[in-house]
């Protein structure tokens, strides 16, 4: 069967495509158009790209209430009701935390600590019905990291159903993960995950049929070691858990914003989030291996 | 102008059992450095430094010992070059003594390499050439960028059309300091002629000590000199006395309307120096060595997704593996672009020496190699002259050659 596949970069990460039956003529003018939706999103939404309009967000608003594009509102809108929903576990706007803890300089903790109560949602004044924002405090600074792959991919997978493409899977950075319809020879994508920061090595798989799942866990350093990058906004310090959280849901956005969340929170706060997001699928590598591995439905 | 290819096997030519008899004039900074080069040549020498002219005593004697007093040293360079067994010289000397110096050398029947620029006047320039062409002896310009490897190599795609038909060339040479050198607090006097960089009457200051490399590179590209030239020069920091400017923009047309835009400055060096070319298929930053497609390739698939597509085509149904001991939720991709020449460590003056004994050996010039030389010189002090009246200076005619 012939296979369509291509990749680019993108969004610090790189965006990967296949399409089964598809022509590479034809496959190559999705992909073009597709690389320019994820450009669009990474234009509009990096706070280090050169007139970003997040990256102006993040010049001006302290200094005074901006108004911001329709399509940053909703963004902001989801950020405010996610932000929401989680319970303050979801927060983009703790960037000025994550550069202080990666820089080389060291903090004292003393200037954490004022850097914490400077940062947060909590600090963001964001008005949905005349679209403005205004930052309280000098020290926000916004970054969508924790969901622009999300809003990338909910309008790439759109497209791609408008343009009748009925199966196809797209995966960003291998963490944020588009199954349309189904693998040719089954009846959904078969995704499986390996857990290998314990000492337990076990695979997590799912089956996706029009579905999403975004992955969140520790990082591999260049030294292969695992390494924290996860900020616990209420707790205050990075999260090292020995595993990785998959989340599946039908949302793009929302499992990206749910695996952070799920992998950082405690026992309280995942059953909370639970109880929020009731149809969401968690499968987190601790979890028994009854509740964490699945029948692959095979055509 | 100058193919890329000839210049290259033209450096590694000449593997003779003559050596070059070489006269050093200027063993100040650069022509101190140029013995040094040659010194490390070790038993592959082409030349042999028989004698050492400066008339600053320090100098003097730092030539004397950089030749483990071999070669004999001479406070005047006319007595240096009635030397019998004389092949050559390079003269090394302040830029506004190179003129005079160079021409006797010529006249004299003498090959020359003088460092660039040429003179601190355009009439100056026009007698050196007109001594070069009237002799036939060499005068070979130091602009080592035409031997270093990278170069030619980017020129090499340049002129293959790799980059596509070049739409714009950008330089700048950015430096943090006062350019001064350190006069000795009893001889105040000296400051003019140990500072000369810093004086009108001497030196074209950035143009002539840095641009005029970085002119010689965008002519290069562009297998032509510019039409035009204009620009704005400026003392905005180091206000200690100096004439020349302490920043330079100047923006050089070519006929076929492609700009070189060119900047430099000495109060900050966070962006050091570079040259860039653009086509419409690829862009060179030639200082880093680095090409650029327009198109780059796209990122490696993971082994996962190549799984997948296999399988697929296959007829095979499997788990995609998206995890694993080597996987990290996120790589970040970021196209480097491409080496020009794999471990290229030289910036091209130990090629351009050997070239230039190659040269004296054979007794011909380089086709085409004084050409880069003059053309850089002449629009280096065309474009301080732009700066200085503020008009857009086109080639005088007398400077045509």
């Amino acid at each position: 069967m012939e296979v369509y596949s291509n990749s680019f970069g993108a969004m610090n990460t790189r965006f990967v495509m296949v399409i089964p039956e598809m022509s590479q003529e034809d496959g190559d003018e999705l992909c073009k158009a597709i690389q320019s939706i994820v450009e669009k999103w990474e234009n509009r939404l990096s706070r280090f790209r050169e007139g970003a309009e997040l990256q102006r967000i993040n010049a001006l608003a302290y200094e005074s209430t901006i108004s911001v594009s329709t399509e940053m509102a909703t963004v902001i809108d989801a950020c405010d009701q996610y932000h929401s929903l989680t319970a303050g576990l979801f927060d983009p706007a703790l960037a000025s935390i994550y550069d202080a803890l990666k820089s080389t300089k060291s903090i004292s903790d003393r200037d954490l600590e004022i850097l914490k109560a400077a940062s947060g949602w909590k600090n963001v004044e964001w008005d949905n019905t005349y679209r403005t924002i205004h930052f309280s405090t000098p020290k926000i600074i916004l970054d969508m990291g924790g969901i622009g792959k999300g809003i990338a991919l909910k309008e790439v997978t759109a497209w791609l159903t408008s343009k009748n493409v009925k199966n196809a899977f797209l995966s960003f950075g291998e963490s944020s993960i588009a199954g349309i319809g189904a693998h040719p020879y089954g009846e959904g994508w078969p995704v499986g995950v390996q857990n290998s920061h314990g000492a337990d090595s076990q695979e997590s798989t799912c089956l996706l049929r029009d579905e999403f799942i975004s992955i969140s866990g520790l990082q591999k350093n260049q030294d292969n070691e695992s390494a924290a990058h996860i900020y616990h906004p209420i707790k205050g310090r990075l999260v090292n858990k020995p595993w990785n959280v998959m989340v599946k849901c039908q949302c793009p956005i929302q499992a990206e914003v749910l695996s952070t969340s799920m992998y950082m929170a405690d026992e309280i706060e995942l059953q909370k989030l639970k109880k929020t997001f009731p149809s969401v699928h968690w499968i987190g590598s601790s979890q028994p291996k009854e509740e964490s591995s699945h029948h692959i439905y095979k055509k | 102008m100058l193919s890329s290819t000839f210049l290259s096997a033209f450096s590694q030519a000449g593997q003779s059992d003559r050596k070059v008899k070489l006269g050093v004039i200027g063993v100040g900074s650069r022509g101190g450095y140029l013995i040094q080069i040659i010194n490390s040549f070790a038993d592959n020498n082409p030349f042999e430094i028989v004698a050492v002219c400066d008339n600053y005593e320090p100098n003097y004697q730092k030539a004397l010992q950089l030749t483990s007093g071999k070669a004999k040293g001479f406070d005047d360079y006319r007595k240096l070059l009635e030397l019998k067994e004389l092949d050559a010289v390079i003269v090394a000397t302040p830029l506004y003594l190179h003129a005079h110096i160079v021409i006797d050398a010529l006249d004299a029947g003498i090959h020359v390499f003088c460092e660039k620029a040429m003179a601190r006047t355009l009439e100056d320039t026009k007698k050196m050439a007109d001594a070069h062409y009237r002799t036939g002896n060499i005068l070979h310009v130091g602009h080592q960028r035409l031997f270093d490897p990278k170069y030619l190599k980017g020129m090499e795609m340049v002129h293959n059309n790799e980059l596509g038909p070049i739409t714009q060339m950008r330089a700048y040479w950015h430096r943090n300091n006062d350019w001064r050198r350190k006069v000795p607090a009893d001889k105040p006097e000296l400051e003019r002629q140990i500072n000369w960089r810093l004086y009108k009457e001497y030196s074209c200051g950035l143009m002539t000590e840095l641009a005029s490399h970085q002119i010689q590179v965008a002519n290069w590209a562009k297998k032509s000199v510019p039409v035009a030239v204009r620009g704005v020069g400026s003392i905005n920091y180091w206000k200690d006395g100096r004439e020349v400017y302490d920043n330079v923009a100047l923006i050089y047309s070519y006929a076929d309307g492609t700009q070189f835009i060119y900047d430099s400055m000495t109060s900050n060096r966070h962006y050091g120096l570079q040259e860039q070319i653009m086509g419409d298929k690829g862009t060179l930053e030639l200082e880093t060595n680095r090409f650029f497609t327009e198109n780059p390739p796209p990122p490696p698939k993971p082994a996962g997704i190549i799984q997948l597509i296999t399988d697929i085509e296959k007829g095979i149904f499997e788990t995609v593996p998206i995890g694993g001991a080597s996987w990290r939720p996120e790589t970040a991709v970021k196209y480097q672009g491409e080496v020009l020449v794999e471990g290229n460590e030289t910036d091209g003056t130990p090629e351009q020496l050997k070239a230039f004994a190659a040269s004296v050996l054979t007794g011909k010039p380089i086709p085409g190699l004084f050409e880069h030389g003059y053309h850089a010189s002449v629009w280096t002090l065309l474009g301080q002259q732009a700066m200085d009246t503020g008009e857009t200076i086109s080639l005088p005619d007398f400077m045509e050659i």
